[in-house]
């Protein structure tokens, strides 16, 4: 079992990255019980912001900020059009409508950036990591520091700030959030700026490490087995499913490809994972049981 | 003499409307071909090879067009996808009269293969980026003969990389290590088979195959495979820009012993702005000339081209696919009209025959036969990032010459 701490940690990244993704969906899913296809097209949204924020050829903390404006700014203007003409309707009527967003967003961002890949470059120190074994490179290890900021300052801003108390106090029940004072259809706005910024961070550490191209949205795909394992409304969950199908994912293709031979079958791992999960507890890992009067 | 001057009148007016039409009737029928191009989709966007095409058209009809024929490209999207492409095809080949459409190129092998029956029965001439060595290969002409390869095979490409490491690079007692990274899709499993019987020919020991996907969004594990195997050199088979650039850049800080080599999708400029330094040393198989070769005939032509109509390529390889594909069909076309049979069965013959020609001097002087339906000669060339070029490092070689 050579390199075993090395698959771990390469796990370990791939799977924050997934988290960051999957919390988009999940915080989408907790206030209005729409479940975001477009959530691939917002990371995309958030690597074209960067890279339009970084030709301003301001200091790179002023870019970050504009580039958290500009996705957040995004976000709310495609709740707006999108979204809240909506409200009130079946959250699946939504959901249908986040499947044609996503082909809108895909054409749009071709028509913004072209067609060609284009290379996202972010200088910063090189932090290059290499222990016996363990060897990773910079943008690994940045990627790993991006997800855990995203992820520390979303659980900070939803369990302490005032904000974020109304926004979970909105998800428990729109009509009692309502009936106690909240602008609900402010906060679903905000909800949708959020989850923008978040996904965007994921599209941010794809297209760094890779390019920026306008159909890379198919990265959304990943977050999909990482939220139906969680449980879709499960914020906790959704970190522990995400790293948890990284790691399977990195131990997978380390040592379970190489014993059978099954070339590629890391691919398939988080959907088996996911089929395994469901059939053991049909509302995921972490997802909450609801009891319906009838 | 009021009379007079109407029966002028209108004589003239019959010469002249007469005149014209005669003009019109007597204008040739063009020559068509059907530019099905990666215009969008998974592998990136790539519309240089659209204005390659169209550009050609106009450089044919500046010259002359195919012995007076206008030359005129049907320009589509197939979105690389396999039943877009094959609509394509059926499309257009059911609407376009058979003595004026003539070729289809495309970039996708799998189309090849989906549409291989349907070609033989209408002899439509295949002109394709595709290189694939299951198709072009020693029984072409029997199994497919409308197929012409726009470049050299895949599997020889992987033939010449051996040979080179052997006669250049290698200087260990060993034998030489060698892993090879390919996209799993029908193009990238293309070669393996013949990639297999030239490291044993040369004497390398594969000592990793493997595959990796469009969506794959960490090399780590892959990388980390190949220093487990201790592979001196890596080819790294991908048409994806953004797999090759992932792999590139990651592969750097962990391969620092480990050359990397790749076939003629990676031979492009594009990848010094797209993976950076990364790209620096890395050798590359490619049948094309590169576009600072600037007093090469074909690429001034192009040069010419791209200036006028103030092109901003971002992928030259692909750019000259289209126009070279283009040029290749004309020169068909003309040489069968020339015979006096302007017909899908004779341009076939008169491309098998193409032998000792200058393909527009793209060779510098060196000749061009297309009697194996794929491109005779090749190079090898290192990545340069200082000055952002790719270098060759071999001269126009004979490719069927060199593997022996």
């Amino acid at each position: 079992m050579d390199f075993l701490l090395q698959a771990m940690f390469v796990g370990i990244i791939k799977g924050s990255i997934y988290v960051i993704i999957a919390l988009s969906m999940v915080i989408i899913y907790k206030s209005s019980e729409v479940f975001n296809f477009a959530v691939g097209e917002f990371c995309t949204l958030g690597a074209i912001m960067f890279f339009f924020a970084a030709r301003t050829g301001l200091p790179l903390p002023l870019v970050f900020l504009l580039f958290v404006i500009l996705c957040g700014l995004a976000g709310m203007i495609i709740e707006k059009i999108v979204i809240q003409p909506l409200m009130g309707r079946d959250p699946l009527s939504t959901t249908l409508v986040t499947i044609g967003l996503s082909s809108f967003l895909v054409g749009l961002f071709q028509i913004t950036i072209g067609s060609t890949p284009i290379s996202l470059e972010i200088k910063l120190p090189v932090l290059m990591l290499e222990i016996g074994d363990l060897f990773l490179t910079s943008e690994q290890v940045w990627s790993m520091i991006f997800a855990v900021l995203a992820i520390g300052l979303l659980l900070l801003f939803y369990q302490f700030s005032r904000w974020g108390i109304i926004m979970r106090a909105t998800a428990e029940g729109q009509v009692k959030a309502m009936v106690f004072g909240i602008n609900t259809r402010y906060i679903l706005t905000l909800t949708w700026a959020i989850a923008a910024i978040v996904a965007a961070m994921g599209g941010l550490v794809v297209a760094w490490s890779g390019t920026l191209t306008y159909n890379m949205g198919i990265i959304g795909l990943v977050a999909i087995p990482v939220v139906l394992v969680a449980g879709l409304d499960s914020i906790g969950g959704c970190i522990i499913g995400g790293i948890l199908i990284g790691v399977v994912e990195s131990l997978t293709s380390f040592y379970f490809e190489d014993a059978t031979g099954l070339k590629g079958f890391r691919s398939v791992t988080p959907y088996l994972f996911l089929l395994i999960v469901l059939m053991i507890r049909p509302t995921g890992l972490f997802g909450q049981v609801r009891i319906e009067r009838v | 003499m009021k009379n007079q001057k109407a029966f002028f009148i209108l004589f003239a007016l019959c010469f002249i409307i007469f005149s014209a039409w005669g003009s019109i009737a007597a204008e040739k029928s063009p020559v068509k071909l059907i530019g099905s191009a990666v215009l969008s989709g998974k592998v990136g966007a790539l519309p240089s090879t659209g204005w390659g095409f169209m550009d050609a058209q106009d450089y044919i009809n500046d010259n002359g067009g195919v012995n007076g024929r206008k030359f005129k490209v049907i320009l589509e999207d197939n979105q690389y996808e396999i039943p877009e492409a094959i609509s394509i095809f059926n499309r257009i080949t059911a609407r376009e009269p058979k003595d004026e459409l003539f070729f289809h190129s495309s970039w996708q092998t799998g189309v090849l293969r989906s549409l291989a029956q349907k070609v033989k029965e209408n002899h439509m001439i295949f002109i394709d980026g595709s290189m694939a060595s299951n198709i072009f290969n020693e029984d072409v002409k029997k199994n497919y003969p409308y197929y012409f390869s726009c470049g050299v095979p895949y599997g020889k490409q992987c033939g010449m990389i051996f040979k080179y490491i052997n006669e250049n690079l290698h200087k260990k007692k060993k034998k030489p290590k060698l892993a090879f990274i390919y996209i799993d899709a029908a193009a990238g499993n293309d070669p393996l088979e013949k990639m297999r019987m030239y490291a044993k020919h040369f004497n390398f020991d594969l000592v990793l195959v493997e595959p990796v996907t469009f969506t794959t969004t960490d090399f780590t594990p892959t990388l980390m495979k190949i220093r487990r195997a201790k592979a001196d050199y890596v080819i790294l088979w991908s048409w994806s820009v953004p797999v090759s650039t992932r792999f590139l850049k990651t592969a750097r800080p962990y391969l620092k012993n480990t050359k990397i080599f790749g076939l003629s999708y990676l031979a492009w400029e594009l990848f010094f702005h797209t993976t950076g330094e990364a790209f620096d040393g890395v050798y590359v198989v490619s049948p094309y000339p590169r576009p600072s070769e600037i007093n090469n005939p074909l690429v001034a032509a192009m040069n010419y081209y791209v200036k006028k109509k103030d092109r901003k390529i971002k992928v030259w390889d692909l750019y000259l696919q289209g126009f070279v594909m283009s040029l290749m069909a004309s020169e068909g076309a003309r040489r069968a009209d020339n015979a006096g049979d302007l017909s899908r069965e004779r341009i076939r013959d008169e491309l098998e025959n193409l032998k000792d020609w200058d393909a527009f001097g793209m060779y510098e002087g060196k000749t061009f036969n297309y009697a194996s339906h794929q491109f005779p000669r090749a190079r090898m060339l290192r990545a340069d990032f200082k000055t952002k070029s790719l270098i060759p490092v071999t001269d126009w070689l004979v490719v069927d010459e060199y593997l022996k």
